[in-house]
């Protein structure tokens, strides 16, 4: 055997796919020639280092992403079928007045109900004695803090609600978090969430947050504002 | 066990999808990361291809394993959205490596220069070659399993592979003449 041939044959020899024939002969052949060997040891150097090397981290959020979006998936599936079934016998006229009846409960749900309920996040866990809010009109400092405040209205108590609060480049909890989770429950009526925040770029972000109950979802954006610092 | 979840995500159980495709996740993204070359789109391409699986899952007929059926979805779904970005990131690194065991510090350095250039040869072999090893090497399929992957015979497969070490130890080479002492 000579050494072109032997070269070839490294690979499978580390992994053991050579014939028993091929086997020896390429042993008697790696016995006697230093070069092969050295490569031979290369090789399985190689093979052990690449077997061994550190596997880069799952991203940070990785699995609460994709279950929201297997969540999105499986609605619209769910949605697909069912407008498969009800398209085929379903009037314009009862469309028409489902959607009215929709809209009904969703400004019952808007305008009933005023209990307010608190939750505190990131950097805050009572309602301070100068109590502001970031306005519309105001934003936030750049590098300044603030409060933001988020309402939801609930038409009833709702269990195992679970509340995700992504923030934008230009904005970060104080506790420098780029994602919130919440999990709990929502008392009818107002919901008030209150989390301490400070502007870390300028410009107009949208902190979006999304509640999620079962495979509904329900997303909101909050505009704000990062005011560049004046010289 | 496995094949109740299967039952289960076919019937569109998220939580039981979830469970099943847990131990595959952490490989889908290893083999984004390296045919992307870019965490994020790694990130994008890994959630598409596991989001295709939940589609298609009613379609597997288990007359494969259910690994060797993820990873040729998986393939798929790279080589066509890998494909735009190479184009895009043709010099983006690997950033997010981090090691988990506690060496001293000078152990470390030394690890991570090795795994450091490990990573940069690997980056570049050409994607065909790229794939075996990442695919036999790293993550340790067989070479059955990988032909089955990739879609190719087993012959290529093993042809490839002793290809792509022998690139391998060369670029690898070139990076430093005692890499291998």
């Amino acid at each position: 055997m000579n050494c072109r041939k032997a070269k070839k044959m490294i690979s499978d020899y580390i992994d053991g796919f050579l014939n028993p024939e091929e086997r020896v002969e390429f042993e008697s052949h790696i016995r006697t020639c230093r070069n092969c060997m050295k490569e031979l040891e290369e090789m399985e150097r190689l093979k052990e280092i690449l077997k061994i090397a550190p596997r880069p981290l799952l991203p940070e959020n990785f699995h609460t992403k994709l279950h929201y979006k297997l969540l999105e998936v499986k609605e619209k599936e769910s949605k697909k079928r069912e407008n498969r079934i009800f398209d085929f016998f379903r009037p314009v006229s009862v469309r028409i007045t489902a959607i009215a009846a929709l809209t009904v409960i969703i400004c019952v749900a808007i305008f009933t109900g005023r209990p307010k309920e608190v939750i505190y996040m990131s950097g805050i866990n009572h309602v301070p004695e100068n109590y502001s809010t970031i306005s519309m009109r105001q934003g936030l400092p750049l590098n300044g803090e603030g409060i933001l405040k988020l309402n939801f209205v609930s038409k009833k108590k709702v269990k195992d609600v679970e509340l995700i609060i992504e923030m934008p480049d230009g904005i970060k909890t104080v506790d420098n978090k780029k994602t919130i989770c919440w999990r709990g429950t929502l008392r009818k009526g107002e919901n008030i969430i209150l989390l301490k925040v400070k502007g870390v770029k300028p410009g107009m972000w949208d902190v979006v947050t999304s509640l999620h109950k079962n495979s509904v979802k329900k997303r909101l954006k909050r505009k704000i504002f990062v005011k560049p610092v004046r010289i | 066990m496995e094949r109740d979840l299967i039952k289960k995500a076919k019937s569109g159980d998220v939580e039981a999808f979830e469970q099943l495709i847990r131990k595959y996740e952490q490989k889908i993204y290893n083999i984004a990361l390296y045919f992307c070359r870019n965490p994020v789109e790694a990130e994008d391409i890994s959630q598409m291809a596991i989001i295709k699986m939940f589609k298609s899952l009613k379609n597997f007929k288990e007359q494969s394993s259910l690994s060797t059926w993820i990873f040729r979805i998986v393939r798929n779904v790279f080589l066509d959205e890998c494909k735009k970005s190479f184009r895009r990131h043709e010099v983006e690194q690997i950033e997010n490596f981090e090691f988990i065991d506690k060496k001293s510090a000078e152990e470390i350095a030394g690890r991570n220069q090795l795994f450091s250039w490990i990573n940069s040869a690997i980056k570049k072999l050409p994607e065909k070659f790229r794939m075996v090893v990442v695919l036999c090497d790293m993550e340790g399929f067989d070479y059955k399993e990988t032909a089955e992957i990739l879609n190719v015979p087993v012959g290529t497969v093993r042809s490839r592979l002793n290809r792509a070490r022998r690139m391998l130890k060369e670029i690898l080479r070139n990076f430093s003449d005692n890499f291998f002492v």
